[in-house]
């Protein structure tokens, strides 16, 4: 046995497709991936610029722009101008997205360009203003009812900042027990698919162990090594490559990305484990298909891998849509797609305070590997002996 | 003499074409069997029926006196094989994939690896032992083949058809490997269209056709089934029509023509067909340059009993 399986392992560790594909693939695609996400990322943190006409009265709000215009990530830029005609001009000209004034009230007002409202900068710029006029309301009426409040130095500032952070009236609180990012759901996905990339280990395998799969296969079949160890044998090569692949794609996005496993990586191999057991089990009943060529069986196990990938998340929001959607009201549909289901057990396993539901992500898993085999076993059976 | 192969009755059909007829073969320990016949006679489907890849309709084979089934892990033990089509690993070595189809016969890693370097040695891969098949020439790969099937040292090997697309000199080579192989002890069953090689090696053949056998015995045996005597060729000037009339009343000449130079005449056994020959030319006053005489061959019987229209 160990011969076979040295032989077995030498086969597909030297097999191009099988490098590319399967080994190298999953890292080229975290890869790809992470450049991707990170544009978004950076570009997520632009400031809005905004003009600020100078009047009197205009010092309190001059005062709360600037302080959201400091800082490495400030929220705002702000570009002062004496009057409205040159803010005006500015606006148009696409300088800044708005300008503001203050009114004889002392009520901020926010100016845009009628050819170039509605835009992402502009609603901040009103949120900020909202803001503000809360706080100063705020204010106001604290004065009124309770002058004593104010009357200590500073406390009028302090108030004020205290009523501008986002803690004042709202708690934070997560369902999640690690900080949920935007793309993570990407990365999971993507082991998912990766774990049915790793069935072409053993439809390589079972293949050339085959006597109706390959001509190598019929030369095996005659040898006096029975042919259910020989296939044993190639499954356990199999899923040792397909384990492999998982880890290092895991330890990749886990270390070199950055998306977080929730301080289980633990359990997170053991997913791979489970993972890789699916990749021998469509392997395995993919190369039993009777009557089917080599090359076919390649080209539906690519076509089955994008298919079961699709609901799985892995092609931008349309396919995480339909994967929400399959979670809610087709959820059996989602527990018997391995694709699925590899990618919600990393995700369960970082996000869920309870093993629960990772344990039955993990079981979902391991019995549809269960199921795939008893097929590709019931093929092989029938076939034993038939024509070749 | 023990009988290494016995067939009775085998039937085996696909649909309803019968591929193998009621076959009856026996082969001795220590010969080197040719099974002959046209595309699609069955040859290939016996072999697969022996070695248990095909199930059968009727019939029972015996190997080594006891019967073979898929399960006779034993029997299968001492059965080589070498397949029409190169069987080989793309992605091992040359003595990778020797040693991982030895491996699927001989359990002791020191052991394989005397019997591996005996096989690359036997074959002459030696050299070539590090390098990928699809580095090899056709040639050479052929002969990789072989070692894959001969390196546990079966007692019985299946050749089918081995030195297909390979060059004379490796042809060659083969040939006189597998008769080192048979003084070794080996029995084997060798397949072929080249009927030059099966006379040059076998012992005894069959000839196949339609899963029958229609024929079997030593090559000399055959020839002798066969109502074919030896060809005569004779350099001569254009003889007259007269003469070529004569030639063809001899009662030993089945034919007689004249073309570049040559005179060809077909005779019928006979014992003394050249002197007959000779003396008529003659008699008529032709004046031969060189004469030679071919004996029949095993491509005569192959035709005779097989016919000569083109199959499918």
């Amino acid at each position: 046995m160990p011969a076979l399986l040295r032989a077995d392992l030498t086969q597909v560790l030297r097999n191009r497709g099988i490098v590319i594909w399967v080994m190298a693939f999953p890292i080229i695609l975290a890869t790809i991936f992470m450049f991707v996400f990170g544009d978004y990322s950076s570009g997520a943190g632009a400031s809005a610029e905004v003009g600020l006409v100078e009047s009197p009265g205009a010092e309190a709000l001059s005062e709360a722009l600037d302080a959201l215009a400091e800082g490495d990530d400030p929220l705002l830029t702000v570009r002062r101008y004496a009057n409205e005609g040159d803010a005006e001009d500015a606006v148009l000209a696409g300088d800044v997205c708005a300008y503001v004034t203050v009114g004889d009230d002392g009520s901020p007002r926010m100016l845009v360009s009628p050819q170039d409202s509605g835009t992402v900068s502009q609603a901040v710029v009103q949120l900020v203003l909202d803001r503000y006029q809360q706080v100063a309301a705020t204010l106001a009426t604290v004065a009124e009812r309770d002058p004593a409040a104010l009357a200590s130095p500073g406390a009028a500032e302090a108030l004020a900042q205290a009523l501008a952070g986002d803690d004042v009236l709202t708690e934070r609180l997560s369902v999640l027990r690690a900080e949920s990012g935007e793309f993570q759901r990407y990365y999971y996905a993507m082991l998912g698919f990766s774990s049915l990339m790793g069935a072409q280990v053993a439809l390589l395998l079972v293949t050339s162990k085959r006597a109706d799969g390959s001509e190598v296969g019929a030369r095996r079949q005659v040898g006096a090594t029975r042919p259910a160890l020989q296939l044993a044998t190639a499954l356990l090569a199999s899923w040792l490559v397909c384990l492999a692949c998982q880890l290092v794609a895991l330890a990749f996005i886990r270390f070199v990305v950055g998306v977080p496993l929730g301080g289980r990586e633990g359990l997170a191999a053991l997913a791979c484990a489970a993972c890789a057991l699916v990749s021998c089990a469509i392997g395995a009943a993919m190369g039993a298909l009777p009557g089917i060529a080599t090359q076919a069986k390649d080209t539906l196990l690519t076509i089955l891998t994008m298919g079961l990938s699709l609901p799985a998340g892995l092609f931008g929001t349309p396919s995480l849509e339909l994967s929400d959607w399959l979670w809610a009201n087709l959820p059996w549909v989602q527990a018997i797609n391995p694709a699925a289901q590899a990618g919600e057990a990393f995700y369960r396993l970082t996000f869920y305070d309870s093993l629960g539901p990772f344990a039955a992500s993990v079981a979902s898993l391991v019995a549809v590997s269960a199921a795939l085999l008893v097929i590709a076993a019931l093929f092989m059976r029938r076939q034993r002996y038939a024509r070749l | 003499m023990q009988e290494i192969v016995s067939v009775s009755g085998l039937v085996k059909r696909y649909g309803d074409t019968l591929a193998l007829d009621h076959l009856d073969l026996r082969i001795a320990r220590g010969e080197i069997f040719g099974l002959l016949g046209p595309n699609g006679c069955g040859k290939t489907t016996a072999i697969n029926c022996m070695l248990q890849l095909l199930t059968y309709d009727r019939g029972s084979i015996e190997l080594f006196g006891e019967p073979m089934s898929p399960t006779r892990f034993d029997l299968k033990a001492r059965v080589g094989v070498v397949p029409q089509q190169v069987a080989v690993l793309d992605e091992l070595t040359v003595r990778e994939n020797v040693d991982a189809f030895c491996a699927l016969y001989v359990r002791d890693r020191r052991e394989r690896r005397r019997l591996v370097d005996e096989a690359l040695d036997f074959v002459g891969l030696t050299d070539h032992a590090r390098q990928r098949p699809r580095r090899l020439s056709g040639g050479l790969l052929r002969r990789l083949n072989i070692a894959c099937g001969i390196a546990h040292r079966p007692e019985l090997l299946f050749l089918d058809e081995p030195t297909v697309a390979v060059d004379p000199q490796s042809r060659n080579a083969i040939l006189d490997g597998i008769l080192r192989l048979r003084d070794e002890g080996a029995t084997v069953v060798y397949t072929s269209h080249y009927m030059d090689e099966v006379e040059r090696i076998c012992g005894r053949v069959m000839i196949m056709d339609a899963g029958r056998s229609v024929a079997e015995g030593s090559p000399d045996e055959l020839k002798r089934l066969i109502d074919v005597g030896e060809k005569i060729v004779v350099e001569l000037a254009p003889p007259s029509e007269g003469t070529l009339s004569g030639l063809r009343e001899l009662e030993c000449v089945r034919r007689a023509s004249y073309a570049d130079g040559e005179l060809r005449v077909d005779c019928a056994p006979a014992p003394h067909a050249l002197l007959d020959v000779l003396g008529a030319l003659e008699a008529s006053g032709e004046r031969p340059g060189r004469v030679w005489s071919e004996p029949p061959t095993l491509n005569d019987v192959f035709l005779e009993l097989c016919g000569r229209e083109l199959r499918d």
